[in-house]
């Protein structure tokens, strides 16, 4: 507090007292002066002064008197004098005598001592003239005039030097009253300039206070006014700190303090805010209760926010679990926001515009129109949809299925305004699907070729069996022995039809009730050399022209029985049926394709340039068992059926592609 | 004198049926086909050189190239409405309910019989 700015108002307001109190001793001392020089002047000096003069006159009023008391009796004179002599000229020096004992000069008194010591001997001697010449007669006598006349001389000479004595001690009084006049005027100047100094001291310490005030009280005051009127109105202010050591230096230091502490804390909720919840934040005092209840709420958000984003993982693990992610469609951008599983199912990253346009690009071309159509419709009647679609993933274009499901979002005019919905990746159950529905339709058709084959079985069986009754009917009426002897021929060849039937039905029921297949390694060209050893003579006889394109080292995993079995009828097929009008030519490939699950599977192409199958007629014919399609005696319509069993046993198919006349293709894929 | 067409893929039951036929009806005058298909090319030959038609038809269902019904509907296309021209009996040791059906409700089909035709019902037909 030292250098306190009370001290400093304190030190100018003493300043400003001082000056006054100065001023006004001195304005005191002068009145004083002014005031006893006044009475002096009235009471002293100015009626001593007039008494030496009337003294003067006295004494002047007396030689005349004196001179005309010895020219002439005249008694009013002599009364004149009389009264002078006893009454006036007593009383005045009595009273002159009263006022220079006041006065303030010894030498003056000693010189009015002597004037009244030569009045004195002059009343004397003027009283010895009026003793001489005191009646008529005397003036007869003129020795006493002479020496009335001689005494007068001396008298009047006394009285001229006496005379002297008066004009000096007036003129000394009269100088001592204009000096004692100086004297007041002077202390009046200097009281004056006094006054002046003291007004102008005034008034400069004035203007410094007031500056100083503005400087150091007022202008602070405006900026606290200032600042403390933008915290009212919430707005961020910034208050420096300054050197200034006094109240308002401190005040100013402690509202920068102060606006500090809230700027800290603007910051720190700022940052809380944003859900900088490790923000550090450090406490103005222990008595800092916003700041404690600040940090209270960071600690309860953070709580809070670390229990979401806990609830937002398992969300997430939940939906990558399901690999379901959702999204928001807003009709009027045409752009759509979507959750971090959304992203991961697409592969989606920042290079993705999150754009419907570029959605719809990333699915298939065949789902496009089907997925416009239901997002359209949805729009337009407000039903939720669901669709199921190929899709691929951005960047690296890997197909896959989803389930895209919606529901659309309107406004309070009931406008459509946007689409909420979800996207599943159900590629693993939409493949499982497939296979389910491709399981299905195997055993589907297994069903219908177990049913074609009772059939078949009930069919041949009973085929052979009426040949058989009708031809014992024959034989029965047979009237030759002759006729009998054909009909029994024709007996024993149905019983021989009939055995070959149960020998076909027999390996088909054999090879249905295998249990399990052996597979291991195959070379396929192995196969393919031995079905043409088989088939040599045929080959020969037709001249037959084998073109094998299969890679030597080709090996397929498959059952060696069924291969062989496989290779033999299709190159046996195909020479069957060659085209009697030209060179039968069978052209054997190999090669790889894509399979339901991306993976690659062996293709073995068959074609010959044989009579062909009308497939429209007979297509659906094609595999049956005892299906036959030419007038060709050797076709017993068991091969293809054989064929088409064991492929499909081993997990594979048979397709074949036909024109007449043109040839056959046959193409069996290996799982 | 009836002519009989037998369309029947079966050798044995074709000798059967004829030596039974003639059995029942000496004179009948028996043709034979092999296959759908070869029947057609019969009665397209028949309808083109205006010869006289069967009597009665005896029709297989199961057959090589064309089977029976592929022939029905190839001879509705040359020839509609043969079966008025005709009698076509389907015969076949099939027992499946469905051919019964089918043939029941054909308007060509005179009517659905099984192996082996009996002499009585031959002598029905013929006689």
């Amino acid at each position: 507090m030292k250098k306190g700015l009370a001290n400093k108002l304190l030190t100018t307001y003493l300043a400003i007292i001082l000056a006054t109190a100065v001023s006004g001793f001195f304005c005191l001392f002068v009145l004083k002066m002014n005031k006893k020089s006044n009475q002096e002047l009235r009471y002293v000096i100015m009626p001593s002064l007039s008494e030496l003069k009337e003294l003067k006159a006295v004494f002047q009023e007396s030689k005349r008197l004196t001179n005309s008391w010895i020219v002439t009796s005249n008694s009013k004179d002599q009364e004149r004098l009389g009264a002078i002599l006893y009454k006036d000229y007593p009383l005045l020096s009595k009273n002159l005598f009263e006022h220079a004992m006041l006065w303030e000069s010894d030498s003056e008194r000693n010189y009015l001592h002597l004037i009244l010591a030569n009045d004195s001997s002059i009343i004397v001697e003027i009283k010895q003239v009026t003793e001489l010449l005191n009646n008529e007669d005397a003036y007869l006598d003129d020795s006493k005039v002479d020496r009335a006349i001689d005494v007068y001389s001396n008298l009047a000479k006394k009285i001229a030097t006496n005379d002297k004595l008066y004009e000096s001690l007036i003129s000394i009084i009269n100088f001592n009253v204009t000096n004692e006049q100086k004297n007041v005027d002077d202390w009046l100047r200097y009281l004056s300039m006094v006054l002046i100094a003291a007004f102008l001291f005034t008034i400069v310490i004035t203007f410094w206070a007031l500056r100083f005030s503005q400087k150091y009280i007022i202008n602070p005051i405006i900026a606290f006014n200032s600042t403390i009127s933008d915290l009212a109105n919430g707005d961020t202010v910034h208050v420096e700190t300054t050197l200034n050591e006094d109240e308002i230096g401190q005040m100013h230091n402690a509202i920068a303090a102060l606006v500090e502490g809230i700027n800290q804390k603007i910051n720190f909720a700022d940052q809380i805010g944003k859900g900088n919840y490790n923000s550090e934040f450090k406490l103005l005092s222990e008595k800092d209760r916003l700041g404690l209840a600040l940090l209270d709420m960071k600690n309860d958000l953070k709580a809070s926010h670390e229990e979401i984003l806990e609830q937002d993982k398992r969300l997430l693990d939940a939906q990558r679990l399901a690999k379901v992610g959702n999204y928001y469609f807003y009709a009027n951008t045409m752009t759509f926001q979507s959750s971090v599983a959304f992203d991961e199912i697409l592969g989606l990253d920042d290079t993705f515009d999150k754009v419907v346009k570029n959605w719809m690009d990333l699915i298939l071309p065949e789902f496009i129109e089907s997925v416009r159509s239901k997002a359209s419709e949805s729009i337009t009647t407000g039903v939720k949809f669901n669709d199921q679609y190929q899709i691929r993933k951005y960047k690296t274009n890997e197909i896959f299925w989803v389930r895209s499901t919606g529901e659309t979002i309107k406004d309070n005019s009931g406008k459509v305004i946007g689409i909420f919905g979800t996207l599943q990746d159900i590629t693993e159950s939409k493949l499982l699907e497939i296979e389910i529905q491709e399981s299905y339709r195997l055993a589907t058709e297994q069903n219908k070729r177990l049913s074609n084959f009772s059939y078949i079985v009930s069919h041949n069986l009973r085929m052979h069996a009426v040949n058989i009754k009708g031809l014992l009917s024959l034989l029965d009426d047979a009237e030759s022995q002759e006729e009998r002897d054909e009909t029994i021929v024709l007996i024993k060849k149905a019983a021989g039809h009939l055995d070959e039937t149960m020998h076909h039905l027999n390996d088909v029921v054999e090879m249905q009730n295998a249990v399990s297949v052996e597979i291991e390694p195959q070379l396929l060209n192995r196969h393919i050399e031995h079905a043409v050893a088989v088939l040599k003579t045929q080959i020969a006889n037709k001249n037959v022209l084998i073109e094998n394109n299969i890679p030597p080292e080709t090996t397929v995993n498959y059952n060696s029985a069924y291969l062989e079995s496989i290779v033999l009828n299709l190159i046996s097929n195909a020479i069957k049926y060659s085209h009697p009008e030209r060179q039968p030519v069978v052209q054997l490939d190999f090669s790889y394709e894509g399979g339901l699950r991306g993976q690659t599977r062996g293709l073995l192409t068959v074609t010959d340039n044989g009579i062909g199958i009308d497939m429209h007629r007979n297509g659906h014919k094609l595999f049956g068992m005892y299906k036959t399609f030419h007038n060709n005696k050797d076709a017993k319509g068991i091969g293809l059926f054989m064929t088409r069993y064991q492929v499909e046993a081993m997990g594979g198919e048979i397709v074949a592609d036909s024109e007449p006349g043109i040839g056959t293709t046959f193409k069996v894929y290996f799982k | 004198m009836k002519t009989v067409l037998i369309i029947d893929d079966d050798e044995l039951y074709q000798l059967v049926l004829k030596r039974t036929i003639r059995k029942v009806a000496p004179e009948t005058n028996i043709v034979s086909c092999w296959n759908g298909e070869e029947a057609l090319d019969t009665f397209a030959t028949m309808f083109m050189d205006n010869t006289p038609l069967p009597d009665v038809v005896f029709l297989d269902i199961n057959m090589p190239v064309l089977d029976g019904w592929q022939f029905l509907d190839g001879l509705e296309k040359i020839k509609p409405n043969a079966g008025e021209l005709f009698s076509i009996y389907m015969i076949s040791t099939s027992l499946d309910f469905t051919d019964r059906q089918k043939a029941t409700k054909s308007h060509t089909i005179k009517k659905f019989l099984t192996k082996p035709l009996e002499k009585h019902t031959l002598e029905e037909i013929l006689c």
